[in-house]
């Protein structure tokens, strides 16, 4: 009897706070709607992951290790960097890049918006987190789950899981942190003004030449970042072809969810106890808030900037859409401009800011890692 | 990890920003170009939006 219930005697405190972390997780996707399709797993997995003894991670018993599945999982799909790059085949199917065609210039508020990434990684330098680790907490101002989890993957960061967290936490939060910050950086005036929206056609063929060139440019320049930016393209090709209509659905669908199960309970093979319960994990929560709060603040400082010049103005919470939350931003972008002035639709505007977002991010991504390594 | 200001650490990431964020301008400012010259190019040519069924 004693051998039995001998394992309720390993319970620990720090494994009971991560069973509540994992129920507040639960708790927002479901209740909140909180980024549901990660949140919910990586909850779930957090619970799994911080039972005493789980077999779900690796555990040294009597001295054998006993491998357990999410390590396995994490092995075959995380640590050589598989389940992000997947999951961008399905995101590339799922961005329509129209509006950014149609209006590239928004491309300027994608790199101005990925400042957060770079501040907070000397933020975090400076409270004495290696530069792995910072660069590794600064690219959750990616505001791109698979690119966190590329570069922290990449840097083989202690802190992965709290990284992961974040990211996706944020990306959750992204209309409660982003509108306070842009209405205190700008004024009234500025909030109002109108940009009238010019429908132009883009021809299939620039749909289709965009994705391939711009692998090649983004390989050029920032190499680190091609597998990431290849498969956010190749997925866009196959929804720019046409005659790929059902490979284009199942990467959008089928390939994307089957992806997003696994990586989200997977991450939680990071999130034991004695890897997550630290005032470092609470240090890095805080410095994602000040990555998204300063991408937020690069992307509407440098559409004021763009104004000073410009004499078609622009509405400087379009600049803050340039990060790389994808849908989320641009949709909160078009609320807070209906709500300034219900004539004002700033949406197409914003669409065209965030999945400029989404290709900067990456380049961000790539940038970082080729910096760093030669410091390091 | 202590939690601790380290200077020396933070004195080595002023160039990781400066060239990061160019990095990041200089890369998308080159699609940019691109974008125009290939509108530019096939404007007019190929279907366009409106004559293609949307999935």
């Amino acid at each position: 009897m004693a051998d039995i219930f001998s394992n309720v005697l390993e319970i620990r405190w720090e494994m009971v706070l991560m069973w509540i972390i994992g129920g507040v997780l639960i708790w927002l996707a479901i209740a909140k709607d909180m980024e549901p399709t990660l949140l919910l797993p990586m909850g779930f997995g957090a619970i799994l992951a911080n039972l005493p003894t789980s077999g779900a991670v690796t555990q040294i018993i009597n001295g054998n290790t006993e491998v357990g599945v999410l390590d396995v999982l994490f092995n075959a799909g995380i640590a050589n960097e598989l389940f992000p790059l997947l999951l961008f085949i399905g995101i590339g199917a799922m961005i329509d890049f129209g509006p950014l065609l149609s209006n590239p210039k928004m491309l300027l508020f994608g790199a101005a918006a990925q400042f957060g990434i770079f501040f907070t990684f000397a933020l975090a330098a400076l409270l004495g987190f290696d530069l792995k680790d910072a660069a590794s907490i600064g690219i959750i101002g990616a505001a791109d789950g698979p690119t966190s989890i590329f570069v922290a993957n990449y840097f083989n960061s202690n802190y992965i899981g709290a990284i992961i967290v974040a990211a996706y936490s944020y990306m959750a939060l992204v209309p409660i942190i982003q509108p306070p910050v842009i209405r205190l950086i700008t004024t009234k005036k500025e909030r109002l003004i109108r940009m009238p929206y010019e429908q132009k056609n883009v021809s299939t063929t620039v749909r289709i030449l965009f994705p391939i060139i711009t692998t090649a440019i983004v390989g050029i320049l920032a190499p680190r970042s091609v597998a990431l930016v290849g498969f956010l393209m190749f997925g866009n090709l196959l929804r720019e072809c046409k005659v790929l209509r059902i490979l284009s659905d199942s990467a959008q669908k089928e390939l994307a969810n089957l992806v997003t199960i696994l990586l989200g309970i997977t991450i939680a093979s990071k999130m034991r106890y004695d890897l997550f319960v630290k005032v470092d994990t609470l240090i890095i929560i805080l410095l994602g808030l000040v990555a998204f709060v300063f991408d937020t603040i690069g992307g509407v400082l440098f559409a004021k900037f763009l104004n000073l010049f410009s004499k078609k103005k622009i509405n400087p919470m379009v600049g803050a859409a340039g990060i790389s939350a994808f849908p989320m931003s641009s949709r909160v972008i078009h609320k807070m401009g209906l709500k300034e002035d219900p004539t004002n639709f700033l949406l197409m505007h914003a669409a065209g800011a965030n999945v400029a977002g989404q290709i900067a991010s990456v380049v961000a991504g790539g940038v970082m890692i080729a910096l760093v390594e030669k410091l390091i | 990890m202590n939690i601790h200001i380290d200077v020396e650490n933070f004195l080595k990431t002023p160039e990781v920003v400066l060239f990061g964020m160019l990095g990041v301008f200089i890369a998308l400012l080159v699609i940019y170009g691109a974008i125009l010259l290939l509108s530019k190019a096939f404007s007019g040519k190929g279907k366009k939006d409106s004559d293609v069924t949307k999935d």
